[in-house]
C-alpha cells in the first residue's frame, strides 16, 4: 500500500476546475497532484531515479481519495493591474490621441484592471489533510521507489494556485478517516487520473514550449469515482428492483419523452406477445380474473438525457424494472418467464435488436445494453440512496385532489410513497416544471399546440388524471428506484435524487 | 524551541514550513462594525458585496468573510518592509524611480514621489521600472536589467541581489518573451485575514450641505477649470453642470448592505520552505553550491519573518473603518515534513537580528546585495505625458474612455 498525504498549510485550496474556471475543484484530482510531482522532478534537476519512480506511479490503479468536506468561498471578480503598458513616442511630440495606455505605466494611474477569479475551497480547521491511497501497490515496488518519492514530495510547495501552500509526504499506512472517494464505474464524479505515458507527454509538451509553440497540458482521461458514502442508517428500499434491463436506442424513430407512456404500453404489449401462455401476472399487470394485479409487476421506465448541464431531454433508452422481490427469487418460474419474454423480444428483429412498432409514431429500434457507457443509461443514477428526490416524468394522481382532509394532493402523494414501500416524506412540493434540465414540464405551456404535453395511452385508466412534477424530502435517505403514482408501471412518476453536484 | 540562525538554516533545509495563526479584534473593541473589502456584484448592476464563505469549526458551520486577501496582504507586508528600511531598522536592496524635482511644461510632478520595487504592482518586472532609465540606458537593457531578464528559478541570483522581496512574494517577467512565457517566481509567503462568525450590517452615506446650495442652481464650467454663475463668461459653448458636480449641495442618504461584525478575525501566515528550496543561486556562471543556496534561502525565510513582525509593529489599519488589533501574542509553528509541529516565540527585534545574521551568512558565501538603492530616472516622455494630461484635467477635458 502507498499513501500520499497532502496537508493544506493555509487551510484554503485554491484550484480551478478544468471544466469551469470559475468553480473550485474538490477533491484535488490525482492528475493535478501528479503534475505537481513532475514539476518538482523537473525543477530538481530531472534525476533518473525520481523519473523511474514517477513512471511507476503512472502504472498504478486510480487511487482512493480520503478528503474532508470542504466549503466553497464565494467566487468574485478580482480586478488585477496589468503590466503590458509602455510609453511610446518621442519627447516633444504631442500627446497621443489615447494617452491612457501610456499613462497607465504609472501605478497610480493604472485603472485598466483585468478581472480574474480565484475560486477556493475552505477546509475545516482541524482537518486539512487529503490522502491518496493506492491499496494495490506492491510492497517491494513501494520500497524500491520510496526514497525518490519522498524527495519529490518534499519539493512540492503548492497545489493549484501558488497561494495554496501544501506539505506532501508519502506514508506506509492510513488511519481510517472519512469514507473515501472510490474509483467506481458506476460513480457520477469524473476525476482526472494519470495513465501510462503521462510523464512523457508532459515532457515532450514542455519541450515544444521552449521551441516557441504555445502549449497547455492536455487533459488526461477521467476516471469515474463514487462520492464518499456515509455509513448511514440502512436506506429503506422501494418495492422496485435495482437490476434493470436496459434497452438502448438503436435507431428508427425515437419517440419524444412526452409520449413515453404510450411507448411503454406498446412495449408491454410486445413483451406479452413474446411471452408463453398464460402470460405471467408480473408481466401483464393483471390477475387471472382480469383485475389489476395487487402485487407490483414489471415497470417500464424511460432512460433519458435529463439532469445534466446541457441535457436535451432526448429519450436514449428504456429500463425494464422487475419488482425487487421477484428479482431475488432466482429459481422462481415467474422470473424466468419474464426474462425469457424480454430476451425473445430483444432479439426479435434480427437476432440482436428489437423493433417496436408504435403505430402512428413509427418504428423504434432497441438493443439490449448490459453494460451501458452513457451516464443517462445507467440505472445506478436512479437507484442511489438519497433524502431528496424530484420527478423526471410527472406524477399521475390516482384521483382528483379535493379540499377535504385526507384527499388533498399531499395525502395522495404520501399514499403513493407508502404504496411502493417508502415512508411518508416530510416535505412535498408540487410544480408544473421538473427540477431537472431537459425534462418536459407536466402541462403544455401557453401558446403550444394541443398536441404538446404528456400523452397517455388511449383507453387507459390514466386518461384525464392530473399530472404534476414533485420534489420530495424524506427524513432519512431512501434507496431508489423511486417511481410513484398511478403511472408508475408506464414510466410516469420516475424520480431522480436531488442532492450532490455531479461531475465537477 | 530556541530560535537562532542555525536552527533556521536547518529548518529551511529540512522542514516543510513556518506558520502563524493569530487572533485579531476590531480596534474599536469586540463587536464593533468593520468594513471588509468589497467586490463587484454577481451580475452587472448588482451592488458591491463582501466575499463570504462557510467554515466548519468545532463541528459547526460558521459564516465567515474575507477581510484581507492574499494579494492585499502581500502589498501590506511590502509596505511594512519599506517602512522598516526607511526607519533604518533593516537593510534591503531597492530599486527606486524618483520623480522628485521632475517637471515638464511648467507642471511639477514631485508629488508622484518615489516608486520603489516594493510598491510597484508587478514588483521588479513592473512597467514603471521597465520604462525608466538607469544611467541613461533603458532599465531592461542595462547591465542589471539584462541579468534580470535571464534569471529563472534555478538561477535567481540577480533577483536576490537586487530585489529579494520578489522571490518571497512572487514575480513574473510577463512581457519578456511572447505569450507571457517569461520566468515565473511563485510566492513563498502566503498571508490572509478572514473574519469568523459574521453578522451582516448596513452602510449609510449622505451629505448635508452646510451652505444649503440647492440642486437647481445654474452653474457653468469655465474652460480654464473652475466654475462661474455667469453664462457669458463660460465661453462660446457654455457647459452647464449641477452643483454636485462641483462638490456642493446635498446628497440623498443611501443605505447599502455592507459592513459586518465578527466574533474574531483569523490571520494565517505561512512561509513555505519547499518553495524556497526550489530556488538556486549560482555565482559567476558556475553551478550553484548547496551551501550558498542554503544561505540565500535562509535569508529569504528570515526576511519573511521580519515582514510579518514589521506588519505587527505597524498594526492592522487595513482600510477605512477596518482597523484590527491582535488579541494577544501568537507563537510561530515550525511544521516538519511529517506534519508534527514545534512552537516558538519570535519578537520583532529578534527577527531583525536573525535576518542580519542570515544576510551576513549569505555574503560569506559570495552572494551579497547592493547596499545602496539603484536609482532610475523616469522616461522624459512619460513625465511629459503626465504633465500634459494634468493640464488637460485641470482644464476640465474628459478623460478618454478606457477599454473594458
Amino acid at each position: 500500500m502507498l499513501v500520499l498525504e497532502i496537508e493544506y498549510l493555509t487551510g484554503v485550496a485554491v484550484a480551478a476546475s478544468a471544466y469551469d474556471r470559475t468553480v473550485a475543484e474538490w477533491p484535488p484530482h490525482p492528475d493535478r497532484i501528479f503534475s505537481a510531482l513532475v514539476c518538482a522532478w523537473a525543477e530538481g534537476g530531472e534525476d533518473a531515479t525520481e523519473r523511474a519512480a514517477l513512471e511507476w506511479l503512472e502504472t498504478l490503479d486510480a487511487p482512493e481519495i480520503v478528503a474532508p468536506e470542504a466549503a466553497r468561498r464565494e467566487t468574485v471578480d478580482v480586478f488585477v493591474p496589468p503590466n503590458d503598458m509602455t510609453v511610446s513616442g518621442k519627447p516633444g511630440s504631442g500627446l497621443p490621441k489615447d494617452a491612457t495606455p501610456s499613462l497607465a505605466v504609472l501605478p497610480v494611474l493604472r485603472r485598466n484592471r483585468q478581472a480574474r477569479q480565484f475560486p477556493a475551497m475552505i477546509l475545516p480547521k482541524d482537518d486539512r489533510r487529503v490522502r491518496l491511497v493506492w491499496r494495490t501497490a506492491a510492497r517491494d515496488e513501494v520500497a524500491q521507489h520510496r526514497g525518490a518519492l519522498a524527495a519529490l514530495a518534499r519539493a512540492v510547495p503548492y497545489l493549484g494556485h501558488s497561494s495554496s501552500l501544501v506539505r506532501l509526504a508519502f506514508l506506509d499506512k492510513v488511519d481510517p478517516g472519512h469514507p473515501p472517494y472510490q474509483p467506481d464505474r458506476s460513480g457520477e464524479l469524473r476525476l482526472r487520473v494519470p495513465s501510462r505515458g503521462r510523464l512523457n507527454d508532459l515532457v515532450t509538451g514542455y519541450a515544444s514550449v521552449s521551441a516557441g509553440h504555445a502549449w497547455r497540458p492536455s487533459r488526461t482521461s477521467a476516471r469515474a469515482y463514487k462520492m464518499p458514502s456515509e455509513p448511514a442508517p440502512d436506506a429503506l428500499p422501494s418495492v422496485f428492483g435495482r437490476e434493470w434491463i436496459v434497452l438502448a436506442d438503436a435507431g428508427g424513430e425515437t419517440p419524444a419523452l412526452e409520449a413515453f407512456a404510450v411507448v411503454a404500453r406498446a412495449l408491454r404489449d410486445a413483451l406479452m406477445a413474446h411471452a408463453d401462455d398464460p402470460v405471467a401476472e408480473a408481466l401483464s399487470g393483471h390477475a387471472p380474473d382480469a383485475n389489476p394485479s395487487r402485487d407490483p409487476h414489471l415497470a417500464i421506465v424511460p432512460l433519458a438525457d435529463v439532469g445534466w448541464r446541457y441535457s436535451s431531454g432526448r429519450l436514449m433508452g428504456v429500463g425494464l424494472v422487475l419488482p425487487r422481490k421477484l428479482e431475488r427469487e432466482f429459481e422462481s418460474p415467474t422470473r424466468r418467464a419474464v426474462l425469457r419474454a424480454i430476451a425473445r423480444f430483444s432479439a426479435s428483429a434480427d437476432g440482436e435488436s428489437a423493433a417496436l412498432t408504435l403505430g402512428a409514431l413509427g418504428v423504434w429500434c432497441l438493443r439490449r445494453e448490459p453494460q451501458p457507457d452513457a451516464q443517462s443509461l445507467r440505472p445506478e443514477r436512479y437507484c442511489r440512496a438519497a433524502a431528496r428526490w424530484a420527478t423526471v416524468t410527472p406524477f399521475v394522481f390516482d384521483r382528483f385532489p379535493k379540499d377535504k382532509e385526507g384527499q388533498d394532493a399531499g395525502s395522495i402523494v404520501v399514499q403513493a410513497c407508502v404504496n411502493i414501500g417508502l415512508p411518508s416524506p416530510v416535505e412535498i412540493a408540487l410544480h408544473k416544471h421538473s427540477a431537472f434540465r431537459g425534462a418536459p414540464s407536466s402541462r403544455r405551456h401557453r401558446g403550444e399546440p394541443p398536441s404538446a404535453g404528456y400523452k397517455v395511452p388511449k383507453k387507459s385508466a390514466l386518461g384525464h388524471r392530473p399530472l404534476q412534477h414533485l420534489v420530495l424530502t424524506f427524513e432519512h435517505p431512501v434507496r431508489g428506484p423511486v417511481i410513484l403514482g398511478a403511472g408508475r408501471f408506464l414510466g410516469l412518476g420516475l424520480c431522480l435524487p436531488l442532492d450532490h453536484e455531479a461531475g465537477t | 524551541m530556541d530560535f537562532s540562525i542555525d536552527s533556521l538554516t536547518r529548518a529551511v533545509a529540512n522542514d516543510a514550513a513556518i506558520r502563524r495563526v493569530r487572533r485579531l479584534q476590531p480596534a474599536g473593541g469586540a463587536g464593533d462594525k468593520i468594513f471588509p473589502p468589497t467586490y463587484p456584484g454577481e451580475r452587472q448592476g448588482d451592488p458591491p458585496r463582501h466575499v463570504f464563505e462557510t467554515r466548519r469549526i468545532d463541528g459547526q458551520d460558521v459564516r465567515c468573510v474575507l477581510i484581507d486577501s492574499v494579494q492585499s496582504q502581500a502589498n501590506r507586508l511590502e509596505e511594512a518592509l519599506l517602512a522598516a528600511v526607511r526607519a533604518g531598522r533593516i537593510q534591503l536592496p531597492l530599486i527606486e524611480v524618483d520623480f522628485a524635482g521632475r517637471e515638464a511644461r511648467g507642471v511639477d510632478l514631485s508629488d508622484l514621489d518615489v516608486i520603489t520595487s516594493l510598491d510597484a504592482p508587478h514588483r521588479i518586472f513592473d512597467a514603471i521600472l521597465r520604462d525608466s532609465h538607469h544611467e541613461g540606458i533603458e532599465f531592461m537593457r542595462s547591465a542589471i536589467g539584462l541579468r534580470l531578464q535571464k534569471a529563472n528559478i534555478r538561477s535567481a541570483t540577480a533577483l536576490f541581489e537586487v530585489s529579494p522581496t520578489a522571490l518571497l512574494f512572487g514575480a513574473w517577467n510577463s512581457t519578456s518573451e511572447g505569450g507571457g512565457l517569461g520566468a515565473k517566481f511563485p510566492r513563498c509567503l502566503v498571508s490572509e485575514i478572514v473574519g469568523i462568525g459574521v453578522a451582516e450590517g448596513k452602510r449609510t452615506g449622505s451629505r448635508i450641505d452646510p451652505l444649503g446650495v440647492r440642486r437647481d442652481a445654474q452653474v457653468f464650467r469655465l474652460p480654464s477649470g473652475g466654475w462661474t454663475l455667469d453664462e457669458q463668461a463660460a465661453g462660446s459653448r457654455p457647459k452647464k453642470v449641477r452643483p454636485s458636480e462641483i462638490n456642493h449641495g446635498n446628497i440623498t442618504p443611501s443605505v447599502e448592505d455592507l459592513g459586518v461584525t465578527v466574533d474574531w478575525a483569523m490571520h494565517t501566515s505561512v512561509i513555505s520552505f519547499a518553495g524556497l528550496r526550489r530556488l538556486s543561486f549560482p555565482l559567476d556562471g558556475q553551478r550553484s553550491k548547496e551551501t550558498a543556496d542554503a544561505a540565500c534561502r535562509t535569508a529569504l525565510a528570515a526576511l519573511g519573518l521580519v515582514a510579518l513582525s514589521e506588519q505587527d509593529r505597524a498594526g492592522y489599519a487595513l482600510r477605512s473603518r477596518c482597523d484590527l488589533v491582535p488579541e494577544g501574542p501568537a507563537p510561530f509553528e515550525l511544521v516538519h515534513a511529517d506534519g508534527s509541529i514545534d512552537r516558538f516565540e519570535l519578537g520583532p527585534d529578534e527577527a531583525t537580528e536573525v535576518f542580519a545574521d542570515a544576510v551576513r551568512q549569505a555574503e560569506g558565501h559570495g552572494v551579497r546585495w547592493r547596499p545602496e538603492s539603484i536609482r532610475l530616472t523616469p522616461q522624459p516622455r512619460l513625465i511629459e505625458l503626465v504633465a500634459l494630461s494634468r493640464q488637460k484635467a485641470l482644464a476640465g477635458e474628459a478623460e478618454p474612455e478606457e477599454d473594458a
